[in-house]
């Protein structure tokens, strides 16, 4: 196929339930503009300026696009890799997302990427390094970014404070957003027994600038013990839904995201789970017109 | 018990030396650093446990993506041995940026360097051509040279004239029938003719959303090949000439021509001009 071009640019992200771009997804897209209100993007799947790019390119016409990174590693020592850093900036140049968002997690430890998000322990230290590291990404982006509470299977013994206090210190400090995550919320509640609803209830309602949703799965060790496994592959939880209402009661009205990235689906699955949230979406506002 | 934790730095280290420390040769998983199991709460599951997460995640979220770039291959190898191998690799080899679309450059040397695959040295050939289609799919986009460019060159120039590839080109010179290879290898249909079939010379491009795969001549493929080299046209044309197998092979018009209505070169310098 080849990519016809549209004038009209992206813009700002509506506060309504946007889907995650998969490349499964591109040529649907752009072949039957589907209506869905915004897009999220991986950067480092665009990088090289080849194929995907040019779906990129061309979809960001018809969508207001949001860019979430998953590799620039805001947690590790030493501040961030300034190549790749230069190449996320000259990225969102070209494509001048609405939103820019990243984890609160390390994946590179010197030379090496480790292709994950690793847990942080929530120290003085961890902070002032991803303060530091946050501000660094925002001078390059020009801009405040949002940060998002990763999902964790493990917690360290060294951490002083809890995960919501770390994320509302990074934003305080940095002058960043929160990108509140509620499947990872919950997963971490289960798996580190902590109260869900508490987390969110202490989060400061004005840091909060978008929410994440998304499937997990439950994995059992051979002895029986559970642990929840963030992997983006099934539907949201229950539970999580019912979390997602509460965080937009606390927050109000945000956009909000349907993730997908293992067993991707048809389109439409993700469609019909953007379409739960914005029922909720909606329900809210109603609710605050009303009062 | 706090003075006893590692510090952010070390904790980061400690993380690196765990996920990618090779499993030992009885299939036991090594152990993590004192440090790092000391610094991980238990929690009702075992420090080692909650590690191993990442070790694993590492290892197959890294494995999937060379299993995706190297499709071929693994049919050809089988998707156990091609598994295991590709489990020693990614710890290796760890990644040295996050865009996954650069990952696995080195893989098919990797698979060339293992004296078991020795005699298979048309799965090396079909690595090759895969690693050269995911280069081709993610270089980045550039309009193709305009015949017009270069037939307007005054025509005593021309000779002298450098084309410049296009971004998107890559070319493949194999022992082995490696077009056929590839595709009898993702259809199910390899068969042992195959292995003795002619070597190949083909050129892969993107014109636009799709890499693109074409047969040359030896003689052509010697033309582009020495263009891309820094040789100007007419060089290139003796280089062509002189690989021609029979007489009259090699065509300078036909073969540029051919290579114009592709997507071959990006630019041409007029030297005559410089």
């Amino acid at each position: 196929m080849t990519l016809s071009q549209h004038p009209a640019p992206t813009g700002p992200i509506p506060a309504k339930a946007g889907i995650g771009l998969r490349a499964p997804h591109f040529e649907q897209i752009v072949e039957e503009r589907p209506d869905i209100p915004w897009l999220e993007f991986h950067p480092e799947n665009y990088l090289g300026g080849g194929a995907p790019y040019l779906y990129l390119e061309r979809i960001r016409q018809d969508y207001p696009m949001s860019m979430h990174g998953v590799g620039l590693s805001l947690g590790s020592v030493g501040g961030l890799d300034k190549e790749h850093l230069a190449r996320l900036a000259d990225l969102a140049d070209h494509i001048e997302p609405g939103l820019i968002s990243e984890h609160l997690s390390f994946a590179r430890v010197g030379a090496d990427y480790l292709n994950d998000l690793l847990p942080l322990p929530y120290t003085e230290e961890a902070l002032a390094q991803v303060v530091s590291n946050v501000q660094q990404a925002q001078d390059a982006f020009k801009r405040p970014i949002l940060v998002e509470n990763a999902s964790a299977y493990m917690t360290f013994a060294a951490s002083t404070m809890p995960e919501h206090v770390f994320m509302a210190e990074v934003c305080r400090q940095a002058g960043c957003k929160a990108l509140l995550d509620v499947n990872n919320v919950y997963v971490n509640a289960r798996n580190h027994d902590f109260d869900a609803s508490a987390f969110i209830a202490e989060t400061p309602a004005d840091i909060i600038g978008e929410i994440h949703l998304a499937g997990h799965a439950v994995n059992l060790f051979d002895d029986g013990q559970e642990i929840r496994i963030d992997d983006h592959g099934s539907h949201v939880d229950a539970a999580v839904w019912t979390l997602f209402e509460q965080a937009i009661t606390h927050a109000g009205r945000v956009p909000a995201l349907i993730e997908w990235d293992t067993r991707i689906p048809a389109l439409e699955v993700l469609q019909d789970e953007a379409a739960r949230a914005e029922a909720i979406l909606s329900a809210h506002s109603d609710a605050a017109d009303a009062a | 018990m706090l003075l006893m934790q590692p510090n952010l730095s070390t904790l980061q280290a400690d993380f690196r030396a765990t996920v990618l420390a090779d499993t030992g040769a009885d299939g036991a998983e090594p152990a993590p650093p004192a440090a790092l199991l000391a610094a991980v709460n238990a929690n009702g599951i075992p420090p080692e446990r909650r590690l191993a997460i990442h070790r694993n995640h590492f290892a197959t979220t890294l494995i999937d993506a060379l299993g995706g770039i190297f499709e071929a291959t693994r049919a050809l190898l089988g998707p156990e041995f091609f598994d295991a191998f590709a489990k020693c690799y990614v710890r290796a080899h760890p990644p040295s940026t996050p865009g996954l679309f650069e990952y696995g450059e080195a893989f098919p040397d990797a698979l060339a360097n293992t004296p078991g695959l020795a005699d298979h040295g048309y799965v090396i050939d079909v690595a090759r051509l895969e690693w050269a289609m995911h280069e081709s799919f993610h270089a980045p986009a550039a309009p193709a040279l305009q015949p017009s460019r270069l037939t307007a060159l005054p025509a005593d120039q021309i000779g002298d004239a450098l084309l410049e590839a296009h971004p998107t080109v890559r070319l493949i010179q194999a022992t082995f029938p490696v077009h056929a290879l590839w595709r009898g290898a993702l259809d199910n249909a390899v068969d042992g003719d195959m292995l003795h079939g002619e070597p190949a010379h083909l050129i892969l491009s993107r014109p636009n959303l799709d890499v693109e795969l074409a047969p040359l001549a030896p003689a052509a493929y010697a033309f582009v090949n020495a263009l891309f080299a820094g040789q100007s046209i007419g060089q290139a044309a003796g280089t062509g000439a002189s690989a021609s197998t029979t007489t009259g092979e090699f065509d300078l018009g036909e073969t540029l021509g051919a290579c114009l209505a592709q997507t071959v070169f990006a630019d041409v310098v007029n030297t005559g001009n410089i």
